[in-house]
């Protein structure tokens, strides 16, 4: 759990990075309805900036698959136990 | 075989036989590959017309291996050059006219779909994504399943393995055969009727618009237009909708729960929208393939946050030109193509520059707005009408029609057929709500199912009726020419 919850400081920091906007607080149940400038768009510059963060790159089918912050921590997660 | 004909009705049935007879073990080894190529022969006169076809699906396959045993970037690469490099030459497009073809008439129906199917499982294999080894009868089934092969839905490879598990074993509740059956009869009901009364409709107004008569009358040719652009967007759509829905409900028989491709899309509020209720699985197809990794580059490449949103139109502009040029190998969808990428890129673009001017949260109050949404929404509509007149029309007839009406003519068009569809639009989801309000007190009948089962039996006849008088000219199925 330790781990979880360490992904999610990191990855509250670049949502507020990318959003620009210091009042964001991420929950696994926040999708991009939740986020006004969470568009398509906007969701490939998190995407690349949760790369950068963390180091990795995501493949097509799971930048597809990311509808949430859950399923983010998710896959960051399983990526970080590899 | 078209789906309202009795020999495809008839095709399902002993399709729907043989796969419960066949045991266990050879139920997706042989049945199903069986009835994949029974259906997809009768495209056919002999087996030479396949033969291109055959030669495009071991293509894709082999690439694929190659894939699963060295996956490095110039692979794949070459591979996806080389299927694409295939495809296009099998499609004959216009613009490579040069090109010697292949001399013999070959089944070109269903490729356009199969080229997606076999590049997203390239491109995910080599992303990791796909962790199993791609047997060739996997690879079979997945591409030419009977059920999607003419038109998609363009299911997911993963989603499609994970039913293949299951097909055959899975019971099916009595609510679960009502409502199957229930969907194909309104899918046949789609096409049979509302499609029908579009395409005559239509027809009236092109005919008129093509009479020299016009030509002195401008005001008469843009309502002609209109009225021609209009009523073939819902001939299109019913259509269209009508086939996915006869597919998915006959796809459940088999235990396929094939994906959605429609989701209300007339009730979009804008283009971009429109694309998310629209032929689902093909934009989510561009959106997963083309346009992601199209942003991604350009984020990895040249990070100034600023210029975000111009790296979003120009993305958006490109996916959508493609899904447009796909749509055929003639010069009109080029057009059509143009169309779709300036529509989009134009869409985000108000988006952005109204909330730079108006604020976060009085732009979110305008898109709020009743007569915002209702306006949005009636432009959309006719947008993409303007736009479809590329699938109906070829390309000396659409200049010619850019030459008589004027790209102002074009805007009136726009913005009458736009205004007019609000107006529609509105009266419509008034006269729903009084309907709904006046029935409160009935509802009860929607519920039980013998009602149901008498209202659906009642669609069946009717259908009969229409189909025995022919009365009707029943249309083609449209996509089918993709």
């Amino acid at each position: 759990m330790e781990e979880r919850t360490e992904i999610r400081k990191r990855l509250n920091r670049v949502f507020r990075e990318v959003f620009g906007d210091d009042g964001i607080e991420i929950s696994d149940a926040m999708t991009a309805k939740d986020i006004d400038e969470w568009d398509s768009l906007m969701h490939i510059v998190l995407v690349v900036a949760v790369e950068k963060e963390f180091g990795l790159r995501l493949n097509a089918a799971e930048v597809g698959k990311l509808e949430n912050v859950g399923a983010m921590i998710d896959i960051l997660q399983a990526r970080a136990k590899k | 075989m078209d789906f309202i004909s009795l020999r495809f009705n008839v095709f399902v049935l002993a399709a729907v036989m043989v796969f419960y007879l066949c045991p266990d073990r050879y139920r997706v080894r042989i049945a199903m590959p069986l009835l994949d190529v029974i259906f997809i022969s009768s495209f056919v006169t002999n087996i030479a017309q396949l033969l291109p076809m055959a030669a495009f699906l071991l293509l894709g396959f082999l690439c694929i291996k190659v894939i699963e045993r060295s996956p490095s970037r110039q692979s794949v690469i070459l591979s996806i050059a080389a299927i694409l490099a295939a495809f296009i030459y099998l499609k004959k497009y216009a613009f490579f006219a040069f090109v010697p073809g292949i001399t013999w008439p070959y089944l070109a129906v269903g490729l356009s779909y199969i080229v997606f199917r076999v590049l997203h499982v390239l491109v995910d294999t080599y992303g990791g994504a796909l962790k199993e080894r791609m047997s060739l009868v996997t690879y079979f089934n997945y591409n030419c399943l009977f059920l999607s092969f003419i038109s998609g839905p363009i299911q997911r490879f993963q989603e499609y393995r994970e039913q293949e598990r299951y097909i055959g074993k899975k019971e099916m509740s009595r609510g679960e055969v009502f409502n199957s059956f229930s969907r194909i009869i309104n899918g046949y009901f789609k096409i049979a009727v509302f499609s029908t009364i579009f395409l005559s409709a239509h027809n009236e107004c092109s005919v008129r618009l093509n009479s020299a008569d016009y030509e002195f009358n401008v005001l008469n040719m843009l309502i002609m237009y209109s009225g021609a652009c209009l009523t073939y967007t819902l001939y299109f759509y019913y259509n269209f909708a009508g086939y996915m829905d006869a597919v998915i409900g006959i796809g459940r028989f088999f235990g396929f729960e094939l994906p959605e491709n429609f989701n209300r899309p007339f009730t979009s509020e804008g283009f971009l929208e429109f694309w998310s209720r629209w032929h689902i699985t093909l934009s989510d197809w561009f959106k997963t393939y083309i346009f992601n990794p199209l942003v991604k580059v350009f984020t990895y490449e040249w990070s100034y946050p600023k210029l975000i949103p111009y790296y979003g139109a120009l993305a958006y502009f490109i996916t959508f030109f493609l899904m447009g040029v796909w749509h055929g190998s003639s010069f009109s969808f080029l057009v059509y193509g143009l169309f779709l990428g300036l529509g989009v890129s134009v869409n985000k673009f108000y988006e952005v520059q109204m909330r730079k001017m108006l604020g976060k949260v009085s732009f979110n109050r305008l898109s709020e707005n009743k007569i915002h949404r209702l306006i949005g929404a009636g432009l959309t509509y006719s947008y993409f009408s303007i736009a479809l007149t590329c699938l109906w029309t070829d390309f000396d007839k659409l200049t010619w029609l850019f030459n008589k009406m004027g790209f102002f003519g074009f805007l009136v068009v726009f913005a009458a057929a736009g205004l007019f569809s609000s107006i529609v639009m509105l009266s419509v989801s008034m006269l729903k709500h009084l309907w709904d309000k006046s029935v409160k007190g009935i509802s009860f009948l929607s519920r039980d199912f013998y009602f149901r089962q008498g209202y659906l039996s009642f669609k069946v006849f009717l259908l009969i009726a229409i189909v025995v008088s022919k009365f009707f000219a029943i249309p083609e199925f449209v996509y089918k020419a993709f």
